[in-house]
């Protein structure tokens, strides 16, 4: 059964992809500029959602255009995220389950989740990168470091959480953050 | 700063602002991917199957979704936005609602100021680009279109801020750190701006832990010395009452300096004192903050 904002396509000129291009790609790119982070590599998820596009055997609904486009976006996004991990960090498992998941309830464009090797986009390297720094500090720096980012815990609350001075949290905490940032800049993440 | 989420804002009431403005920006998918890395520390200290842990949007805020689309993440209570924040998956997805919704809030804010991510093709050399080469792609070549244009032109006029930015910084990597140098004395602009300059120079305390006594000593004899520098410079971007209450707080500040100097004069246990030391610059550091924030 064909997803609910999809139909099979009757012929290969269905889709109008010129006209689609025309009048969506500059929402596109701002789109894609956000996840990527800048506007080489938002240029080739552009690209490469196109190339899906005119490849694909389902077509929008007429009127669902955008979010088809927006959503296979994403997806293509979060796709080229899982493909290029050089050692795995289990979230990314996660990103494919998730997306899986939402292959099943949700709208989808239909299109080939086949990767290009070409497109580069969703900062792998760079989760890697900053995974290895993280391990690399002391547990103490590590945790409050976690409890501070991750938890959105004020130093006040992880000074009373883990009992000790607000003075040594705030300080261990901004000594794993330079530490952080020296290693990513060794890295070449500047 | 290479980790975005190192920029959010230690006071929980102003993280939500701040979320929402890298959402909207190029760099919200750095923050995703700073997000991942934390999030498979957490995945592996607590023992969740990963598969099972990352709800996705809907299920973090449910039917606040229209409210957050109207009037942002700031009614959100505290235990769904940090739940928000912990989740790339779902904030990819609010990304994606945000830009269908076209909401005249989200519209509305101004973007965090980031500088351009390093492409891919600039990573190459380290991540992997030899694994998969860049072959070219039909399309991609003909990249002289209005769009990239567009935002070429943009990234480059940033990177150029940027760089004249930093050629004007009134700073020089051999002439001492931190308010040991005349020179960071010398920016002129409003208030709020030079005091948060001068926040930011004497968060240069913690670019390097001392090791032993005398390294602190030495540490604080330069911060002393910063001091002693502040109180004699003229601060031309502050006004009459923002110049005589930095300058009361700093006498403030050098006593308890001195008062740290001596006790390692008395041979006291000097990581206690490295500690005192490090609540202090923190606690100057906030007040210098907390005043330009009080003048904004």
């Amino acid at each position: 059964m064909p997803p609910e904002s999809t139909v099979p396509c009757l012929d290969e000129d269905q889709v109008d992809i010129d006209a689609l291009r025309e009048k969506y790609e500059p929402m596109l790119m701002r789109f894609a500029i956000n996840l990527c982070g800048n506007p080489h590599d938002a240029e080739d998820l552009v690209q490469d959602l196109w190339r899906q596009v005119a490849s694909t055997q389902s077509c929008p609904q007429a009127g669902a255009e955008q979010a088809w486009l927006m959503k296979s976006l994403r997806h293509r996004w979060i796709d080229l995220g899982r493909y290029r991990m050089r050692r795995p960090v289990t979230l990314f498992n996660d990103l494919e389950t998730r997306s899986n998941d939402e292959d099943e309830r949700s709208p989808d464009p239909g299109v080939s989740r086949e990767p290009q090797p070409e497109v580069r986009c969703f900062q792998r390297e760079r989760t890697t990168a900053l995974r290895e720094c993280l391990d690399k500090l002391q547990e103490l720096q590590r945790r409050f470091l976690m409890l501070h980012f991750f938890e959105a815990l004020p130093h006040i609350e992880i000074a009373d959480h883990c009992d000790a001075p607000l003075g040594t949290v705030a300080a261990t905490i901004h000594r794993a953050k330079v530490r952080i940032k020296e290693c990513m800049e060794r890295k070449g993440w500047t | 700063m290479n980790v975005i989420l190192f920029d959010l804002p230690p006071e929980p009431e102003r993280q939500a602002e701040w979320l929402e403005r890298v959402l909207v920006s190029p760099a919200a998918g750095q923050l995703l991917s700073d997000i991942a890395a934390l999030r498979s520390i957490a995945d592996e200290e607590s023992s969740v199957a990963p598969e099972a842990s990352e709800p996705g949007l809907a299920e973090i805020i449910g039917e606040q979704q229209e409210v957050v689309l109207r009037e942002g993440l700031r009614p959100v209570d505290r235990a769904t936005f940090r739940r928000l924040l912990q989740s790339p998956v779902a904030l990819s997805e609010l990304m994606l609602e945000i830009e269908l919704s076209d909401s005249p809030y989200w519209r509305s804010l101004t973007p965090v100021l980031a500088g351009p991510m390093p492409t891919a093709a600039e990573r190459a050399p380290e991540a992997g680009a030899s694994e998969v080469p860049k072959t070219g792609l039909p399309d991609s070549d003909s990249r002289a279109n209005g769009t990239m244009r567009r935002w070429f032109v943009a990234a480059a006029a940033l990177a150029a801020a940027t760089l004249l930015a930093i050629a004007n910084w009134p700073d020089t990597p051999d002439s001492g750190w931190g308010w040991d140098r005349q020179e960071v004395f010398a920016l002129r602009s409003d208030a709020p701006t030079y005091l948060r300059h001068l926040a930011s120079a004497a968060d240069e305390w913690f670019q390097r832990t001392p090791a032993t006594d005398q390294e602190l000593r030495s540490r604080l004899v330069a911060f002393r010395r910063g001091c002693d520098k502040l109180l004699a410079a003229p601060h031309p971007s502050l006004n009459a009452t923002d110049r005589d209450w930095l300058r009361e707080r700093c006498q403030v500040w050098s006593e308890k300096f001195d008062d740290q100097l001596a006790r390692l004069d008395r041979s006291d246990d000097w990581s206690v004192v490295l500690r005192e030391a490090d609540e202090t610059v923190l606690k100057l550091i906030q007040a210098l903050r907390d005043r330009a924030d009080d003048l904004v």
